[in-house]
This record gives structure tokens, sequence and C-alpha cells, in this order.
């Protein structure tokens, strides 16, 4: 590990202000990713700016929507009796994730910014564009059973592995982000970047920008949502195949459909043509094998990943069915 | 009769451990104590060819790099009788002795240092270069060169010297940076022939 200097901070302004101008600085607030990769070799920032005493720690649900602070820990948020009942999707999301003890300790704002698990990117010994451009991806022909189906490139092809942000991403949220040019609100669509010839940059965050709350607007999909994570072990572990399903249905027809997917994309994957094939018609099995047929399309397997492909259509189809039989 | 049986009973550490306040070995704090860490191979098959531990060896609370260049030989000895957990097969692999590279992650040197957090430190400053050789990484691949350990292939085997004496207190391991080969195989043959590191610690999702 590098050394590195430190400084704890208690508002957003003397957060953003001591990153500001340092090259290598880094915000840290449950560390749970960030104390794991300086110790492997993997960042090695100059300057810690501890966020923990940041005042972002609010989860308020009203009628326009969920607000979380960017401080709210992953457990806080998984146990909000509200966001269990409005945002079932988000709440299963979390408590998928890790263990307790690092839910007890990570920020919804991390968990956003948490770098890939490929193993080359975290052993600093093997080429990885991700953490060093311009070495090579050791994945393209490697060990890429955990790899991207989708959104890679012939620089990266790495998944991002965070839960919550596929729940996000199906229910359209928000990230507000404060940095020396002000404040600005990004969907979180565009928030997470494909890797195309920048691997190195996971999303569009400018240097010294701070995420300072994250909104989810509500909608009657949400309510009735649920997360599907298949994995090589049933706890503490990251996701083969994931999804993020919801849907309205009323008078058996599907008036609403979100539908995301983790495990399979360099960024969380909306499955925007499979929703498509939901809307308007009957809340049915023949619906859902359909937008699953849908869900695979487009989907580049590598060498030693092609299950992800049956598994996504399998993991789409039964989301759907579970959230359908709730609806 | 004896109350020991169907009774519950609390282990006399069991309060300790589940607050956290036990121990570990390496949390013990003794007069003079030095802390190491091993520096490991990159590579799976082949020999080094220079190590330069310069800037190691001067960086704060360094007291020293132990490579294959300076480790202490120490005899192997014969214990009588053999040891019942010797393996029937194979040999014994003596660590820092030579410079060749028998496996991914083989331990190459060790920094020792007056705190665990120098040790680490220093042990990334270690540069190591390899003149690196294809590695058989395939059971199935390598049957056909397989061949059924006898008597006399054991006989010839050699038996070199055992390890060196590891330094006590904290070691943790560290995977060293290679400076790159000028040999232009070396990268792509790396990475066919080692297996990264499997993920530890703690995960988020």
């Amino acid at each position: 590990m590098q050394p590195f200097d430190y400084v704890a901070v208690s508002s957003p302004d003397a957060a953003i202000q001591g990153a500001a101008g340092r090259d290598g600085a880094a915000f840290i607030a449950g560390g749970t990713d960030l104390m794991q990769l300086m110790k492997e070799g993997a960042a090695a920032p100059r300057r810690l700016v501890d966020i923990n005493a940041l005042p972002c720690t609010e989860i308020s649900v009203g009628p326009e929507g969920l607000r979380l602070g960017a401080l709210a820990r992953m457990s806080d948020v998984a146990d909000d009796p509200a966001v269990r009942k409005r945002f079932p999707v988000i709440a299963e999301a979390l408590l998928a994730s890790a263990s307790a003890q690092v839910r007890n300790m990570a920020s919804i704002g991390g968990n956003l910014l948490q770098r890939t698990r490929c193993t080359y990117f975290r052993d600093p010994a093997m080429p990885c564009n991700k953490r060093a451009p311009g070495t090579g991806c050791s994945a393209l022909e490697g060990d890429n059973r955990l790899h991207a189906i989708f959104g890679g490139s012939e620089h990266c092809v790495a998944t991002h592995p965070s839960d919550v942000a596929v729940a996000l991403v199906a229910l359209d949220a928000v990230v507000e982000v404060q940095g020396p040019a002000g404040a600005r609100r990004i969907p979180i669509r565009d928030f997470h970047r494909l890797p195309g010839d920048a691997p190195e940059r996971d999303t569009v965050l400018e240097p010294g920008e701070l995420i300072v709350a994250v909104e989810v607007p509500a909608s009657a999909a949400a309510c009735c949502s649920h997360y599907l994570k298949l994995r090589d072990r049933a706890s503490f572990e990251f996701a083969l195949v994931s999804v993020a399903a919801g849907l309205d249905v009323d008078d058996g027809a599907i008036q609403e459909a979100r539908l995301a997917a983790g495990g399979v994309g360099t960024k969380p994957w909306r499955l925007r043509t499979a929703e498509e094939v939901l809307l308007g018609r009957p809340a049915t099995a023949e619906t859902y094998q359909a937008a699953a047929e849908r869900a695979i399309e487009g989907a580049r397997p590598l060498a030693l990943n092609a299950f992800k492909v049956e598994l996504l259509r399998r993991a789409v189809l039964r989301a759907l069915a579970t959230v359908g039989d709730m609806a | 009769v004896s109350t020991a049986t169907g009774e519950p009973l609390s282990r006399v550490d069991g309060i300790a451990k589940v607050t956290g306040a036990a121990t570990y070995a390496a949390e013990f704090a003794r007069p003079d104590l030095a802390h190491g860490v091993i520096i490991q191979s990159t590579i799976a098959k082949g020999r080094i060819t220079e190590i330069d531990s310069s800037a190691a060896e001067r960086a704060p609370g360094v007291l020293a790099v132990i490579t294959h260049r300076n480790a202490p030989e120490l005899p192997y000895q014969k214990q009588h009788p053999t040891p019942p957990v010797d393996p029937e097969v194979g040999v014994q692999l003596p660590m820092l002795h030579d410079a060749l590279i028998r496996h991914n992650g083989q331990h190459i040197g060790v920094v020792i240092a007056e705190t665990f957090e120098q040790a680490t430190y220093a042990a990334d400053l270690v540069r190591v270069a390899y003149a690196e050789e294809p590695a058989a990484t395939s059971v199935e691949a390598s049957l056909p060169h397989a061949s059924p350990v006898t008597e006399a292939t054991r006989a010839a085997a050699p038996r070199p010297p055992t390890g060196a004496a590891s330094p006590t207190g904290r070691s943790r391991r560290r995977r060293s940076r290679s400076t790159r080969p000028t040999s232009s195989r070396a990268r792509t043959t790396t990475r066919s022939s080692s297996t990264p590191r499997s993920p530890s610690g703690t995960a988020t999702g």
C-alpha cells in the first residue's frame, strides 16, 4: 500500500474542497471496497477525504418517490419499512448483497462507485486496461467465465458488480452530484459508462465530484417489483446473472414494465426491448416467454460464459412470473 | 455421575471471540518484534534474472530484504526415522534457495521491517525480472508426459537443503511487481500460464 494522507470533513463543500485540485484524491465512506483495492495495490490514492460525517444519511419516502442520502447505509435502506413496501426490488437487491457486516458499513453512494470484481483488475501483476490503461485486457483470452455478455469492447469486458444499481436502473433513479463546477442531476442510466476505449472511467463523474443523494421516482411497477440473484453460492457472492423486474398489471394487461439485469453487462443493463414486448400484453407465461427471448438478443458471450445467455433468459422468465403473481 | 454431559458449557474464550476482544497470534506485541511480508512470483515457470531491492532496502524501517541471493543456506538434515507426514512421492521444496520458479505465486523473497505497514510498503518496491518458460497448466494436456513415480525416480530426485528460517511476527503475501522482461513473449505466456488470485476480503455487490 502506498502512503497517503487523510482528512475528515463534515460537509459536502468541505469534501469537494478537500479533494479539489489534488491529483489522486479519493472520497472514502464505508471503505468496504476502497480499502481492499488499496491493500491489493489496485488503487493508490494519495489522499483520502473521509466523508462519513456528512449529513447525507436520509431515507425518505414521499408521494414523489424515494430519496436516499449518499451516506445512507445499505443495511438501513434495506430495513426501512417504506422502502420494503413501495420499492421491494431495492430492499431485496441490497439484502442479496455482501454480508450483514459489510452492509452495515457500505454506503449507497459508495455502492454505485465500487469497482469491478474482474480478478485481473484486482491483481496488479496482470495486464488490465481498466487499472493500467494500455496494458491490454487479460480477460478477453483468459478466465472470462464471470465477464460481460453485453457492452464489452476490445479493451474491457468486466462486469459492474452492484446489485442495487440494477434495481435503480430499472426504476429510472437519478444520481444527485455536487462538484467544483456546481451541482447536477444525472439519470442513472447515463451514470455508468460503457468501457469503449477508456475502461478506466467507470462513470461520468468528473474529478472532485461527489454523490450526495439518489432519488427514485414512485411508480406502480416499483411497488410490485422483485430482485432475483443467481450466483455460485447462496450468500456473500456476486451475481452470475441477476434480474430486477417490476410490473403494473391492470385488468390482466401489463400497463408498465421494468426490467434490468446484473452480472451480464459492463454496466447495469436495462432490458428495454424486452419491456416493450410486455407493454399492453396480457400478464401470462406466453408474454413473459416472449420478453425473455427478447432479453438475450444481442448478447455476445466470450469463450467461457455462454451459459449466461440461457441463464439470463430463464432468470427473466422467473422474475417476471414472480412479479406477475404479485400484481 | 458426571455432570459434564447434558449440560451447556460456555467456552472459556467464547465471550472474547464474539466480542472481537480475542487476540490473534499476529496481534501479540513483543519487545523488538519485526514484521515480514512475503514477495511472490508473478509467473508460473522460469527463472529470476534480476531482483532490484535497492528502493525497498532504503525504505523507512526496513531491516532486511531476503531473497535467494542472500538467504542463509540451511543443510537438509535427514530425520530418523522418517516422519510419517513425509509424502510417499515427491521431493522437498526449499524456499529462497535458487532462482527457479516452479509455480505461480511461489515465495521468492521476504521483506523484514519494524512495522507491518513498512514491510508491506517496501515489498511493493521490489522489482523482479524473469526469463519465462511455458508452464503446464492442464492435467489433461500433461497426461501423455506423465509417468508413475518409482523407487528409481525417487532416488534420482535431488534432496536440496531445506528452507531458510522464517521471520517471526506478522507476515502476509505480496505479489512482486515484475519489471517488463525484454523477451517479447513474456506477457502473453504469463497470461495463459498464471491463474489470477481468487478474490479475497469483503464483497459488496
